[in-house]
């Protein structure tokens, strides 16, 4: 009766955990967009801007912030580069573990419209959050500055 | 007749240091400068700009990189005023500098954690 119980809570807190997100972002570019003005989905798993920068500051202040928020960097390419958030051991779910996907290309010498989506995982959900809002504000902040 | 302890009265107050080791972590990374001062005491006081630059004329000592990571249950929240601070203190301390330049942080938070990054740059005021 107690193992059925503590099944029954797990796969109920697997559930409503979940796997979200996405790899790839449903933003696109259009000439709506302001420089270092984002735009974001409700739940922040999908975020974008036009970055009021080159490319090449684009590549570097997006390992900045990867870095910044506890992400490892994974694969780069000459427009994109993912991510995997460090995984704790905490008193309760720990966290960790999302994976994050940020993808650029030059509108103009010193205009780059970046999306960021965010994916997270099955297994230890619960101590996952979207960090695409994040991502793309703290990336606004650091251009800007 | 031996009494044996059972086997998580053992591992019980090692898992709970590791998860208080665990719970607070920094990382920082020191790329000094030529530019040397005898160190002070680690507890010296230090000048922080958290934004712009002084005004007056200073050297730099060292760009400092550092990743502050707390749990909640273990501490407050990593914060840039307080443990990021802290740290850089000490670290400028330790290179004869009194002020440091804050170039950028990033403050987030997910479940039980949190951390602050920052970059920054030790400096001695002339």
């Amino acid at each position: 009766m107690k193992a059925l119980s503590i099944t029954g809570v797990v796969l109920a807190v697997a559930l409503t955990s979940g796997c979200a997100g996405m790899a790839t972002s449903g933003l696109s570019y259009d000439e709506q967009y302001r420089v270092n003005t984002p735009k974001k989905t409700e739940a922040c798993y999908d975020a974008s801007v036009l970055l009021g920068a080159n490319v090449e500051r684009t590549k570097d202040v997006t390992k900045k912030v990867l870095v910044a928020v506890d992400a490892s960097i994974g694969e780069e390419t000459a427009n994109s580069i993912s991510a995997q958030r460090n995984r704790h051991i905490g008193v309760f779910v720990g966290s960790g573990g999302e994976e994050l996907f940020v993808n650029w290309k030059a509108i103009e010498a010193e205009k780059t419209f970046v999306t960021v989506a965010t994916k997270t995982g099955f297994v230890g959900g619960a101590g996952q959050k979207a960090w695409s809002c994040q991502v793309v504000d703290e990336m606004v902040k650091m251009v800007a500055k | 007749m031996k009494n044996k302890r059972p086997g998580h009265v053992v591992w019980l107050p090692i898992v709970g240091m590791a998860l208080l080791l665990a719970a607070c972590a920094t990382n920082t990374t020191v790329v000094a400068t030529d530019t040397k001062y005898q160190p002070t005491e680690t507890s010296c006081t230090i000048e922080f700009f958290a934004q712009g630059k002084p005004t007056a004329a200073y050297a730099t000592l060292a760009k400092i990189e550092s990743h502050v990571q707390k749990n909640m249950f273990f501490g407050r929240t990593a914060k840039l005023e307080d443990d990021a601070y802290a740290e850089l203190r000490q670290k400028t301390c330790s290179l004869g500098g009194d002020a440091v330049l804050i170039d950028d942080y990033v403050e987030s938070s997910a479940a039980e954690f949190s951390h602050v990054h920052v970059w920054a740059t030790a400096i001695r005021l002339k």
